[in-house]
């Protein structure tokens, strides 16, 4: 073993053993190690916070770029919320945020999310893959076909429709679990071999 | 208290005891199981080696610390690969901490000889996610003056070859969702159908049946979930590294899980059949 010398290691190390203890009962060293990180996790929001203000603003700013003073004014207005008689100001740089937030996104929306994934099931059926998507598509839109239900000899569709969305979220689920394994095994590995030296 | 209820009550502690030694062991004592590179992974890989050498990439480090794990040795294997092509890098991130993610993972490329600000650069954290990726996509430098060195990006040449997002040959998202950062969706739609430039995926397990749909559509060239996907990547570009170190314990991990619902499930059905048959009505 060759136990690492770094404060900082150290500490990573504890703070992961006092999450983990939460496993076999809540304990004060967990919930002590819970708000540090919450705590720090805020700290580090605020001086990112700052940061990027500098330099997305500020300093571009002070550097001539006057026409910067707009979004800075506006980015003030959203904190107009907590003076109650000026709470309207702030619907003002939402307005913009969610324009431009939506005009940005529909750029491409229509076409990767939309058109693409239509024209993906629209292919050559000469392979089990390709009638599996094929049929794995229409199947599944019939379970959200509510205008009437579908039912006595329609009514199979909407039902294979579901087994194929289950098996779905089946695949989804083992790389939820597979995600959550490798988090373990970061932490693992950070114990055991950063930390300990083993 | 029978067998069968015994195994549908097991203490959730004993499982953690158990997830434990499954993880712990291996990450001591690696037993070397063999990796298969599995399609998804040789795709990814194919692609990239069709760039051209000396072309230039774009990076999104866009995880946060939870995730390193999945993609940190994902960014590794994949810059190995860019650097024997001699493929010109430039990072940014969406996160913060991915910022300094890239910056551990680029040192790798002074390996084959790379010199920053020409050959690569870490341009840092942004804020704003799409819009500020549109912008970026339209004006590197408009959006960053200054790369996470604190060099003015204006006077790196790697900087004065990139005009916008046309400038790269494959762009690629190492990605933990959108919750706070750019998302793979942002990454499509500014990339690959406002610029046309191809675009690759590294993901969490957890986003890789939601993005797989963008492969099976040709709008992503390539998709890596996980850290299985690194320990494949890295065989492949022939650097085991942490993916590979972590393999052995996710096959016994995974093991272990398999063995709890078969057990659970099997014990909950033979429970059921076991009792006897509801006489019917209410009292």
């Amino acid at each position: 073993m060759n136990i690492s010398s770094s404060v900082g290691v150290w500490v990573g190390a504890i703070a992961a053993l006092g999450i983990y203890s939460v496993l076999v009962k809540d304990n004060p060293f967990y919930r002590l190690v819970e708000h540090i990180f919450v705590g720090a996790s805020a700290g580090i929001a605020i001086v990112t916070g700052i940061q990027t203000f500098k330099s997305q603003a500020w300093s571009p700013l002070t550097g001539g770029q006057w026409l910067l003073i707009i979004p800075i004014l506006l980015g003030v207005l959203l904190y107009a919320r907590y003076v109650p008689q000026y709470s309207y100001l702030n619907r003002l740089p939402l307005s913009l945020m969610m324009g431009a937030g939506a005009g940005v996104a529909m750029r491409g929306a229509v076409e990767s999310q939309i058109v693409g994934q239509l024209t993906a099931t629209m292919i050559k059926l000469d392979t089990l893959d390709a009638w599996i998507i094929f049929l794995g598509t229409l199947l599944s839109l019939s379970y959200f076909f509510l205008t009437y239900k579908l039912e006595g000899g329609a009514g199979w569709a909407p039902k294979l429709g579901r087994y194929f969305m289950m098996a779905a979220f089946g695949a989804a689920f083992g790389n939820t679990v597979m995600g959550r394994v490798s988090a373990a095994i970061g932490r693992f590995q950070f114990i055991f071999l950063d930390w300990l030296g083993m | 208290m029978n067998v069968l209820e015994k195994l549908q009550n097991i203490d959730k502690r004993v499982f953690y005891l158990l997830m434990a030694l499954a993880i712990a062991i291996p990450t001591v004592s690696p037993i070397g199981l063999a990796v298969d590179v599995t399609p998804a992974v040789q795709r990814t890989f194919d692609f990239v080696s069709t760039l051209p050498e000396g072309g230039r990439a774009v990076i999104g480090f866009d995880y946060e610390p939870g995730d390193e794990i999945d993609l940190n040795p994902q960014a590794k294997a994949i810059l190995h690969q860019l650097g024997a092509k001699k493929i010109k890098v430039v990072a940014i991130a969406s996160f913060p901490a991915g910022a300094m993610f890239a910056e551990q993972c680029l040192a790798i490329l002074e390996e084959y000889g790379y010199e920053y600000g020409k050959d690569y650069v870490n341009l840092g954290h942004y804020a704003g996610g799409e819009a500020t990726l549109a912008a970026f996509a339209n004006q590197p430098t408009a959006i960053y003056s200054k790369d996470w060195r604190g060099n003015d990006t204006a006077s790196l040449p790697i900087m004065k070859e990139v005009k916008s997002m046309k400038d790269f040959s494959m762009a690629m998202t190492l990605n933990d969702g959108p919750t706070g950062g750019t998302g793979t969706h942002e990454w499509v739609r500014q990339a690959v159908m406002a610029h046309n430039v191809p675009l690759i995926m590294g993901v969490t397990g957890v986003l890789a049946a939601s993005n797989e749909t963008y492969v099976q559509s040709g709008q992503c060239k390539g998709i890596l979930a996980g850290l299985r996907a690194a320990a494949e990547y890295e065989k492949l570009v022939d650097k085991l590294g942490d993916g590979t170190v972590g393999m052995d314990a996710q096959s016994m991990a995974h093991l272990l899980i398999v063995a709890f619902v078969i057990l659970g499930n099997a014990a909950m059905f033979l429970s059921q059949k076991a009792k006897p048959a509801s006489k019917g009505g209410a009292a």
